[in-house]
């Protein structure tokens, strides 16, 4: 759909009537939208739609997973199961592993 | 060996009621949002005249456990005194666009969602201490859910008696029947902990349950 209406944005496909009979909205001026730029406008969305929402990977051996200060994903199994807190940074490969938790375990 | 097994299998329950506790430790667990820091004030009202703590329509307005000890409730003759542990709504995800979205500051928000996660690992390790659980659930919603079924299944794992609340009955769009389908291996009461509907109820099934 590479035809955009300058005015409302809705996009018609190319050879469609409304692009001379005028848009729905009554603006009758189209922007022609390049294959292209279209593909690198969709990117972008889909990066900044990652960076908001929740990380679709399955929690591992982490109890808690920090995407962003502010941001947190909890295997509730981990932590009723284990008494060690296992926490993961975003970056896959990066964990802090909680040593008073641990530690405490060892005491009992 | 087998003389001393035979035994104990044949006199386990005198033993039991000999060394049984005058005090039962119960946490109320449950999705944020559930009503459980409704439901500890009612109950602490109701017997104390006390209260446990503040309740907002923010999720996660309890993120740090709280207990209350000495409760006694006496229903038809029977009676328990409970030592009431409030616990963090525990939950998967925790994302503090969600706090913001009540017009929190982002600063406060953010700290929102990190002592909220700290509760919901308290709320856990509290379990290691409990004689029982009170499971809060919110009848309008539906009880499917990863938190609702790891809870009763972790409850289930360490043998502790588990009564679940259908709790906000009062709202027109309340399924405590959805929450009994949901998990009918486990004692279902539905109230509202907020007017107070069949709570009589809930304290006789507590009585029987705990004492």
């Amino acid at each position: 759909m590479p035809h955009r209406c300058t005015k409302c944005g809705r996009e018609y496909a190319d050879g469609d009537m409304r692009i001379l009979q005028g848009c729905e909205c009554g603006n009758n001026k189209f922007l022609y939208v390049p294959k292209e730029e279209k593909r690198r406008e969709r990117k972008e969305e889909e990066v900044k739609e990652s960076e908001t929402s929740f990380s679709e990977t399955p929690l591992g051996i982490e109890s808690v997973r920090i995407l962003s200060p502010g941001m947190y994903e909890i295997n509730l199994e981990k932590v009723f199961s284990r008494d060690e807190i296992v926490i993961a940074l975003r970056e896959d490969g990066r964990y802090v592993i909680h040593l008073p938790s641990l530690l405490k375990r060892r005491r009992k | 060996m087998g003389l001393i097994l035979r035994i104990k299998k044949k006199f386990g329950f005198l033993l039991k009621w000999f060394f049984r506790k005058d005090r039962m430790k119960i946490g109320i667990y449950g999705p944020p949002n559930a009503g459980k820091t409704t439901l500890a004030n009612r109950i602490l009202r109701d017997w104390t005249g006390d209260v446990m703590g503040a309740v907002s329509d923010i999720p996660h307005e309890t993120r740090r456990a709280r207990l209350r000890e000495g409760v006694r409730i006496e229903v038809d003759g029977k009676s328990v005194t409970l030592d009431i542990v409030d616990t963090p709504g525990l939950a998967t995800k925790i994302d503090f666009h969600e706090f913001m979205k009540y017009g929190l500051p982002e600063d406060e928000a953010k700290r929102r969602a990190k002592e909220a996660t700290e509760g919901v690992i308290e709320a856990i390790k509290w379990l290691d201490d409990l004689d029982g659980v009170l499971l809060v659930m919110d009848s309008t919603e539906d009880p499917f859910t990863q938190v609702n079924v790891t809870i009763v299944g972790n409850i289930e794992a360490r043998n502790l008696p588990l009564l679940i609340v259908a709790n906000k009955i009062d709202l027109p769009n309340a399924s405590p029947a959805r929450i009994k389908a949901a998990f009918p291996q486990h004692p279902v009461v539905p109230i509202s902990a907020l007017k107070g509907l069949n709570i009589d109820s809930l304290y006789k099934a507590i009585a029987e349950r705990f004492s």
